[in-house]
């Protein structure tokens, strides 16, 4: 089997002066399941259509494997996408949109047979073979299409939102089946997404990008547990913010004061004492107590939904509302709403970010 | 209140198709004077309406006009369809509309205009202007048809081809031409129907020769004749034929 790894050196696209991507460097390895996740306009798409062929950089080159492909039309890549609009032939049936890549590569009649055969049933779509795609729905459209483009084996598939045009149910059972697909075959999947939750499930690794940048490459722990800056803490999870001036440094350590209050966290990167900084602790982090302890925030409960196995707070402090997230093994919710409580949590689950990277 | 509006039904359609049954009717009877109640029936008008030789030259020349027009149309519409639905040019719009003024402009517009244009360009009249007549109004019918089909095919689906692997050539000839060769038909069917029973801008056209409508107009001149149902007959279930067919094709 080909190496499907992806090599992107100092890629750069724009379009006049609307959003395109910026000096993107990346290395996917063969056999990953890697996703771009980031905001509508922060590149994820153009950078997949790039390397897909549809669209050609101003700079950098593409490696695909030991090939440069920067200038390989589409149809020479080895390389096939998932449309997020699925994009199969309304003309022919279930059986011939798969039979489509090796149709042109001019396989043999038993050879296609076994390769359709088995990719429908990869997807599971045994018994629809001579369907046409608008007897289909579109959880079953989305199938044909994965099928379409694994039925060659390309060294790399390209899926850009392929759930996102599909109800929540169908989501994620089909979700399950990208995993088990992507396990099963060792394509390399590049899969573009606005949705965190999919992005943490399904990557072995994920980049977050925004506005045409990479602002972070890692694994979905790295990046939830070890956000490198505001944005990504912001896009990943849900997070509670507190803003004030560094006062104090100490070895990794930093102490921020605002309203003669002082919080410890994590520094992030080097900043300069009295400057504007924010520190991010996630809702999960925060202990809620009904005693005052050392450093802790006052504050009121205004909501309090019981989830089942977690219940989610809504507690106003007087740095603003805070979220609070409380896993509890059994028994009822610890606090009630309109409880007057103190909000703390361990200086290592806290981060500092300078103010300036939103 | 439903009986009343069942009436009244009853009288709009009967208004609309009653002429019609009547020739129908009519062409059946054995008399030669169309007058009721019908004293039998016959199949002779069609066996004289075959066998005229005026009739016959007039189907002939309607048929070679309706299949050269609608050979024209549907190339031109295609072509154009293919151009404002998938390409960005300036003046897009404006292409669009003027396309479709030839069905919107009456009849007599077209045939004067182009009966001068003719005339200045010294153009002798005869079959062939009659088909560039005919080509004029077919052209946006099979433009309608292939840009609405066009515009509901997926729109990557020249990108997905190329993705699996097609070259331009084979994208067009495997996915695109087979997407849209069915409203190419359902287009070239409606074309060729407008054309085949056209009356006023072939007036205007032909020269010496008649095609089959204004062979009948001429005449009726001399009064409505037992084979002129007959003929008539015939045209209608050729054309609601063709246009049933058209849908179909337009609907797959």
């Amino acid at each position: 089997m080909t190496s499907g790894s992806i090599s992107i050196r100092s890629l750069k696209k724009s379009y006049g002066n609307a959003r395109g991507v910026e000096n993107i460097s990346l290395e996917i390895q063969s056999g990953e399941f890697f996703t771009l996740l980031g905001a509508s306009g922060s590149g994820k798409t153009t950078l997949l259509r790039l390397i897909g062929g549809f669209e050609k950089p101003d700079q950098g080159e593409i490696w695909i494997g030991d090939q440069n492909v920067t200038q390989t039309s589409a149809y020479r890549r080895n390389v096939h996408t998932v449309f997020q609009d699925y994009a199969l032939f309304p003309h022919l049936t279930v059986r011939d949109n798969v039979a489509f890549a090796l149709d042109i590569k001019r396989i043999g009649a038993s050879e296609q047979k076994q390769k359709i055969d088995e990719a429908l049933q990869l997807v599971g779509l045994s018994g629809f073979s001579e369907r046409k795609p608008s007897q289909l729905s579109g959880g079953q459209q989305q199938r044909v299409a994965l099928a379409r483009a694994i039925v060659d084996r390309p060294a790399v598939l390209l899926l850009d939102e392929p759930l996102s045009a599909l109800d929540a149910k169908i989501r994620q059972e089909l979700r399950e089946s990208l995993k088990q697909l992507q396990r099963s075959t060792r394509i390399t999947f590049l899969y573009v997404t606005h949705d965190q939750e999919e992005a943490l499930i399904l990557s072995d690794r994920l980049a977050v990008m925004q506005n045409g940048f990479l602002q972070q490459v890692g694994t979905p722990v790295d990046i939830y547990e070890q956000p490198i800056n505001g944005y990504v803490a912001r896009f990943i999870g849900k997070t509670n913010f507190i803003t004030g001036k560094l006062k104090q440094m100490q070895n990794s350590y930093g102490t921020i004061q605002i309203d003669s209050l002082n919080f410890q966290g994590h520094l992030t990167t080097s900043l300069n004492l009295e400057s504007d900084v924010q520190l991010m602790i996630r809702p999960e982090n925060v202990q809620i107590t009904s005693q005052q302890l050392p450093h802790s925030l006052s504050g009121k409960i205004v909501q309090a939904h019981y989830l089942g196995a977690t219940t989610e707070y809504l507690i106003i402090t007087q740095l603003g509302p805070f979220r609070v997230l409380e896993i509890r093994q059994r028994g009822t919710p610890s606090h009630t709403e309109g409880a007057n409580v103190f909000l703390s949590w361990n200086s290592e689950n806290a981060r500092i970010y300078p103010t300036g990277n939103l | 209140m439903k009986w009343t509006l069942g009436f009244y039904t009853t009288l709009v359609y009967l208004f609309m198709y009653l002429p019609i049954a009547v020739i129908i009717l009519f062409s059946f009877s054995q008399s030669e004077i169309l007058s009721l109640p019908i004293s039998g029936w016959t199949f002779d008008w069609y066996r004289d309406a075959l066998q005229d030789a005026r009739l016959k030259a007039g189907l002939e020349n309607s048929l070679k006009i309706a299949f050269i027009a609608t050979l024209v149309a549907s190339t031109l519409g295609t072509l154009g369809a293919l151009a404002v639905q998938r390409y960005q040019f300036l003046g897009r719009t404006a292409f669009r509309t003027a396309i479709m003024l030839p069905i919107l402009l009456p009849g007599i517009i077209t045939g004067v205009a182009m009966l001068s244009f003719f005339a200045t360009i010294h153009l002798p009249l005869g079959l062939a202007t009659v088909m560039i007549g005919h080509a004029t109004f077919g052209f946006p019918v099979v433009f309608n048809t292939v840009a609405s089909r066009l515009a509901r095919l997926p729109k990557n689906l020249e990108e997905a081809a190329a993705d699996l692997g097609s070259n331009p050539r084979q994208t067009f000839q495997k996915v695109l031409f087979p997407a849209m060769r069915s409203s190419i038909i359902a287009g070239a069917l409606l074309a060729f129907t407008l054309s085949f029973d056209e009356i006023i801008v072939t007036l205007f056209l032909t020269g010496q020769q008649n095609t089959l409508p204004t062979e009948i107009w001429a005449r009726l001149r001399f009064g409505m004749t037992p084979e002129i149902n007959a003929i008539v007959t015939m045209i209608l279930i050729l054309s609601c034929g063709l246009v049933l067919l058209s849908q179909r094709f337009s609907k797959e």
